[in-house]
């Protein structure tokens, strides 16, 4: 415990530990959303999206956050109002999202000097090399998406769960389902420079997962999934330490260790009842 | 003398469709109160689309929708198919019957004690108290037929809107479905308006008929609507309407024969 403390002294761990800790406790909790309405890959191709963001930022020497922004808003908007399309079916439109930003990615850092470099911290993220400034960029981040999905809580499950029934009751499904697609856009181009793909987009599957397995109670569901989250960064970013070995892979570890618990506790509790 | 309803929504004129292309063209009818009325036509005819401009979802391409109750507002409670759900929600019956009580509670609140108690008065009016905490991806057909009527019922309607309420149940359970709805009809005096694609199955329960199928568009009274006469019309070959045992049965026979 002494030694956990003690790493955890250290400045560039501790800024790795707020970082996880933040992007982990939004990924998680917006996670959930993404598994119960199965847009599971919408996850996958905005961070996709907003990668390419970061590599038109690298090249024409532009705040990267602000070009991944933006383009994973451009992202967003074509998602909320293609996605229903009775011509493509849902997970092409996000396949075809996913396949452009990707070839695009590599296309345009292929002849910068860095381009290699460059594609594997959008890939793995350097949660290591963080600033005071992306923490607080973070923060603010946690507090603004965090009042957003707490303060409409009801409203976002509703439309998620029956859109018919809600637009009948004078809601408007089409708007809250565009606020939903901002919020995870802004999550994921602000967590993707920190926490690279992998991890963000592990962090919004896995431990939502994990928690529908365990409890079935939808509130629960998103305790459990934040929960999972915040308890596999500071393991994780600990063993990476200690190991020596690469800190995203290990946390998505962990949590795959959670999924599998959970899938077991899942299968006693039905066969016991 | 038997009096007039009101008149709850009128359609005068009407074309419904997307885009330029119209679906359904220059219909007219009203809906009155404590109608029980049956949309019938099969799947693609349109009803899904008359169905959406009745609950105000859709704006007519040409004509006039009125909602002419003066007294007090029209509210749906609209009990929508159970396919179109998001089935993998972790709800318990009780949470979503709550979802219609929150029209009433706004924005930035959430349900209170009023609210609560209102979801299970009218889980208890269905008859389902007893599975308020039970996951509703966990019911029976029937008992999730009986949940969202129950949330239908939270949201306080004069206009209970029903989307094949039976699609997919076995015979005991669609019984069981369509005994409740004429209750609340009779019983609640609540208007209905039931979708279904079963002629037979609709005509033993309401009261007047919307007949919607490819380029014909009927309504009226159960009397006018179902003879063998109209039907054959209609659908241009024999169609016998016969009663068995009390209820009506609605035959389709040979086109040459």
């Amino acid at each position: 415990m002494a030694e956990l403390i003690d790493i955890f002294e250290i400045e560039f761990m501790q800024h790795a530990l707020y970082t996880g800790l933040l992007v982990g406790i939004m990924c998680s909790f917006l996670g959930v959303y993404i598994v119960l309405r199965r847009i599971v890959f919408v996850g996958a191709s905005l961070a996709q999206i907003s990668s390419t963001g970061f590599a038109i930022g690298i090249i024409f020497e532009m705040n990267p956050v602000v070009s991944a922004m933006a383009l994973t808003m451009i992202g967003v908007v074509w998602f909320a109002f293609n996605l229903n399309s009775k011509k493509i079916p849902q997970d092409s439109t996000l396949a075809l999202g996913y396949i452009i930003a990707s070839a695009s990615a590599i296309l345009i850092l292929s002849k910068h000097p860095k381009g290699d470099a460059d594609l594997l911290g959008l890939l793995f993220g350097n949660i290591l090399t963080i600033t005071s400034d992306q923490i607080y960029i973070l923060l603010a981040a946690l507090i603004i998406l965090g009042s957003i999905h707490l303060i409409f809580y009801k409203e976002f499950l509703f439309v998620s769960f029956d859109p018919e029934m809600s637009e009948t009751l004078g809601f408007r499904p089409q708007i809250w389902n565009v606020l939903f697609y901002v919020t995870v856009g802004m999550l994921i181009s602000l967590a993707i420079k920190s926490a690279g793909i992998l991890l963000v987009f592990g962090l919004l599957v896995i431990p939502p997962i994990a928690a529908i397995l365990i409890t079935e109670k939808i509130s629960r569901v998103f305790a459990w999934s934040v929960l999972i989250a915040v308890i596999s960064i500071p393991s994780g970013l600990y063993l990476s330490f200690t190991q020596d070995i690469p800190s995203a892979p290990t946390i998505i570890a962990l949590m795959t260790l959670w999924l599998g618990i959970s899938f077991t506790f899942n299968k006693l509790r039905h066969a016991v009842a | 003398m038997e009096t007039q309803n009101k008149t709850l929504i009128q359609f005068s004129d009407v074309t419904l469709g997307y885009g330029s292309h119209a679906v359904l063209s220059d219909i007219s009818f009203e809906l009155f109160e404590n109608d029980f009325v049956g949309l019938v036509g099969p799947n693609g005819s349109g009803k899904t689309t008359l169905l959406r401009a009745i609950l105000g979802h859709l704006k007519p391409q040409k004509g006039r929708i009125e909602r002419r109750n003066n007294d007090t507002e029209i509210r749906f409670g609209y009990v929508p198919q159970r396919e179109h759900l998001e089935n993998i929600f972790p709800f318990t019956a009780f949470e979503v019957v709550l979802m219609g009580t929150y029209n009433r509670v706004g924005l930035f609140k959430r349900p209170g004690k009023s609210e609560h108690d209102l979801a299970k008065q009218c889980l208890e009016h269905v008859g389902i108290l007893d599975l308020k905490d039970k996951l509703f991806n966990n019911l029976s057909g029937g008992q999730k037929q009986r949940t969202l009527i129950a949330r239908a019922l939270a949201t306080q309607p004069n206009i209970l809107v029903l989307d094949e309420p039976t699609n997919g149940m076995d015979l005991i359970s669609q019984k069981s479905i369509l005994d409740l709805i004429t209750q609340l009809h009779t019983k609640d005096k609540l208007t209905i308006l039931m979708v279904s694609h079963l002629l037979t199955e609709v005509s033993n329960y309401v009261r007047k008929i919307i007949l919607v199928e490819a380029d014909h568009f009927q309504v009226g009274s159960l009397e006018d609507i179902l003879t063998t006469a109209n039907l054959s019309k209609m659908y241009d070959m024999p169609v016998f309407v016969d009663r068995i045992k009390g209820n009506n049965v609605v035959i389709v026979g040979e086109k040459n024969g």
